[in-house]
């Protein structure tokens, strides 16, 4: 048996590559299309942020107002990149991990052009004024069991791939990529129940709501991202994880933590006082696992510090797991319950941090992973360092400040508010500069993003480098460990080498 | 790789198994919501039950005294009375004919009044000019005196505010008034003083009305105390 267990090398890597290419059609398809609706939500995003300090910016469309693209935008980022580069992640690791190929490429397919489809007529029923008002459940009512149903179809497999994986160990990615899998259902299904089907107490259900935005982030996003991080960082830098008992505390302690964050956001409604009190102090725990699985990443990655220079994916997933942290640090600080809490609530911080979850963790590693599967599922390398190192930097540069700014500014508003001697115009005015410098961010990221929809069209078209060795951040004219450069199918040592 | 760990069965079965996890949560909701009986209540419904209820005795009790039958019968009835009625000369001031010429008040009487009276309610008035205003103005805390069909009114009336005071609304001149603070009772002052007040301010101001004797106001007295309102006054 023990032979069986560890196959061949080249047995191994031809079954690797046989399962990258039983995903390529998938995986491209949620890649791209996560990349077109990325940039769907930044320009939704910049009208929105706009709007905040020139409300007379395209006012004369009622599709515009700021009560509806933010909305869309908001649900554009969640469901139509943050879901479908999930969706690409989640099908390919688990896929890799645990050794099958993918049989179901059509149906995953399918499924991904009908979540695409309610996404696309979710966010056209908010434009039109149809939105439903809840926080990140801005789509129609109708859309949500099309979301749910072509959810099921396109990561059911990837569970019964875990069922059927080869005897062995089972690596930390797996762990979280399934529970990933598993808890939004869940999320979701109570969320869309309690909030559309049964009625029930209206105050109540705002806190619903603001349970159901958290968990999706602590309990779907990342533990998809801290999947693939924990993936890429050891593949890449070439070092096996740091600590197996801290990335299990790391896992257990989210697992425990995060389900009970959320109704924070209520803080001060006539709901019962343990709700909002549970909500805000499990999101200050979350800065344990955050912190766990960031010292955990961070310290297998920097053990070789040429990787991540020269690496797009593990800078890309580097720099996500430092947001991680700051996240983690951010949950802490933003939400005790006697201080910052209230000057927090109702302010554009809680945009911020909401952000910093979402682009600058999670978006972060799922574009490493992206620079990592694209050229192992085409079969292509990426056509220039220069234009990743672009989107690098833009992107950086973009959400540290739309980050930075919403949350700094995001306290100052709340702090303008709680002078309630004042008129309240003037925390308006004082948040004008931070929103201000959110919009000329957004603007940064757009660019930086256009340049990678562009780049990344091009890879699922296949118009990538042939070529044996990587693209990396830095040229690389001296000796190469991959050898001498070749054709991707015809390299000189005569070796289809998938590395 | 171990046969038997991957086979069509054990797939069919984990997809299963997948839908069955995917959904246990909404299952037992599911089951929650068939077992409940309980229609969900509205938040107004409790409320409401006690105002139909109410409504219900309220309906009764006036059913019970006068039937909706009854007053429908008396209804053309009383409209031919009325119709056929003829206006008749006033005799008293105190009666009142729609359609008659009203004695304008009973300033008609032509009695002449003492200047002694006018002076001592001019001194008086200087209380009353605080809130009412030094021409009877009104203010924001008083209605006007200037032209009011309350002072060129019944004296008992006035004498009744200037006794009990006077709280709710009130309109005067086709406006409502409706003061919080009201009006403080005056009761500390003689029936004498009270007298020659109020025959000032039925003079002035362009007002045209009847002294007011002390006579008149001494009846009222049993009266103090007592929380007064608009309707408890003679529609003048």
């Amino acid at each position: 048996m023990s032979s069986d267990s560890i196959p061949h090398p080249t047995q191994d890597a031809l079954l690797r590559a046989s399962i990258d290419r039983s995903l390529r059609h998938p995986v491209m398809f949620f890649m791209t299309s996560g990349a077109a609706w990325l940039a769907v939500s930044i320009i939704l995003g910049i009208i929105s942020s706009a709007k905040v300090h020139s409300p007379g910016f395209l006012d004369q469309c009622a599709w515009l107002t700021y009560g509806r693209t933010f909305p869309a935008h908001i649900n554009a980022l969640v469901y139509g990149w943050g879901f479908q580069a999930a969706f690409a992640v989640i099908i390919w690791l688990m896929a890799r991990l645990s050794r099958q190929e993918c049989r179901s490429a059509g149906i995953i397919l399918t499924a991904g052009h009908i979540w695409n489809l309610a996404v696309s007529l979710g966010v056209i029923g908010i434009l039109s004024g149809n939105g439903t008002g809840m926080p990140w459940m801005e789509f129609p009512s109708f859309t949500w069991p099309v979301l749910l149903a072509s959810y099921f179809a396109i990561v059911v497999w990837s569970f019964i791939q875990f069922r059927v994986r080869p005897e062995g160990h089972v690596y930390i990615s797996q762990w979280y990529i399934l529970a990933a899998i598993v808890w939004f259902p869940w999320i979701f299904l109570t969320a869309n129940l309690l909030l559309n089907c049964f009625p029930g107490h209206p105050v109540m259900g705002a806190g619903i709501n603001a349970w159901y935005k958290s968990s999706l982030i602590f309990l779907f996003f990342t533990p998809v991202g801290l999947g693939a991080a924990y993936y890429l960082a050891p593949k890449v830098s070439g070092r096996p994880i740091h600590s197996y008992s801290l990335a299990k505390l790391g896992f257990w302690s989210l697992a425990i933590i995060a389900p009970w964050a959320g109704m924070q956001k209520l803080i001060g409604a006539p709901v019962p006082y343990f709700l909002p009190y549970v909500g805000a102090a499990a999101t200050v725990l979350i800065f344990i696992p955050a912190a766990c699985a960031g010292a955990n990443i961070l310290r297998t990655a920097f053990f070789s510090k040429e990787a991540v220079a020269e690496s797009p994916s593990l800078r890309f997933s580097i720099a996500g797991v430092i947001s991680l942290v700051v996240m983690g640090a951010a949950a802490l600080l933003l939400n005790l319950p006697g201080s910052t809490l209230k000057l927090t609530q109702f302010s554009i911080s809680g945009y911020g941090f909401e952000l910093l979850a979402l682009y600058a963790f999670f978006s972060f590693v799922m574009f490493g992973a992206i620079y990592f599967i694209v050229p192992r599922v085409t079969r292509r390398e990426w056509l220039s360092r220069r234009l990743i190192t672009m989107h690098f930097f833009f992107s950086i540069y973009g959400i540290m400040a739309v980050a930075m700014v919403a949350l700094f500014g995001g306290l100052q508003q709340g702090m303008a508010q709680e002078s309630w001697q004042l008129p309240w115009i003037n925390a308006a005015i004082s948040t004008r500069p931070y929103a201000w410098a959110a919009t000329i961010a957004w603007c940064f990221i757009l660019f930086s993003n256009v340049f990678f929809f562009i780049h990344l069209t091009l890879m699922w078209l296949r118009l990538g480098r042939r070529s044996s060795h990587p693209t990396l951040l830095v040229s690389s004219h001296g000796s190469s460990p991959h050898g001498s450069e070749g054709d991707i199918d015809n390299t000189g040592s005569g070796h289809a080498a998938a590395h | 790789m171990e046969p038997s760990r991957d086979n069509p069965l054990v797939r069919f079965g984990t997809f299963w198994l997948a839908l069955g996890i995917f959904l246990v949560f909404a299952l037992i909701f599911g089951v929650f919501a068939l077992l409940n009986d309980t229609p969900p209540t509205d938040m107004e419904a409790a409320p409401a039950k006690v105002r139909y209820e109410t409504k219900t005795k309220v309906d009764a009790a006036q059913a019970a005294s006068l039937s909706a039958d009854a007053i429908k019968a008396a209804i053309p009835a009383v409209a031919r009375e009325l119709a056929a009625s003829q206006p008749v000369a006033v005799e008293k001031p105190e009666q009142l004919v729609p359609g008659a010429q009203p004695k304008s008040g009973a300033a008609s009487t032509n009695e002449a009044i003492d200047p002694a009276v006018m002076e001592r309610g001019k001194a008086q008035f200087l209380v009353c000019s605080a809130c009412h205003g030094q021409q009877g103005e009104g203010g924001p805390i008083a209605p006007p005196l200037s032209g009011s069909e309350w002072v060129s009114g019944p004296i008992e009336n006035l004498v009744r505010i200037q006794l009990r005071g006077l709280t709710g609304p009130i309109t005067v001149k086709g406006t409502e008034y409706n003061f919080p603070a009201g009006m403080t009772p005056m009761a500390y002052q003689t029936d004498q003083q009270i007298a020659d007040v109020l025959t000032y301010v039925r003079n002035s101001f362009g007002n045209k009305g009847s002294e007011v004797k002390p006579e008149q106001v001494a009846p009222l007295r049993g009266e103090v105390g007592q929380p007064l309102t608009v309707d408890q006054l003679t529609k003048p």
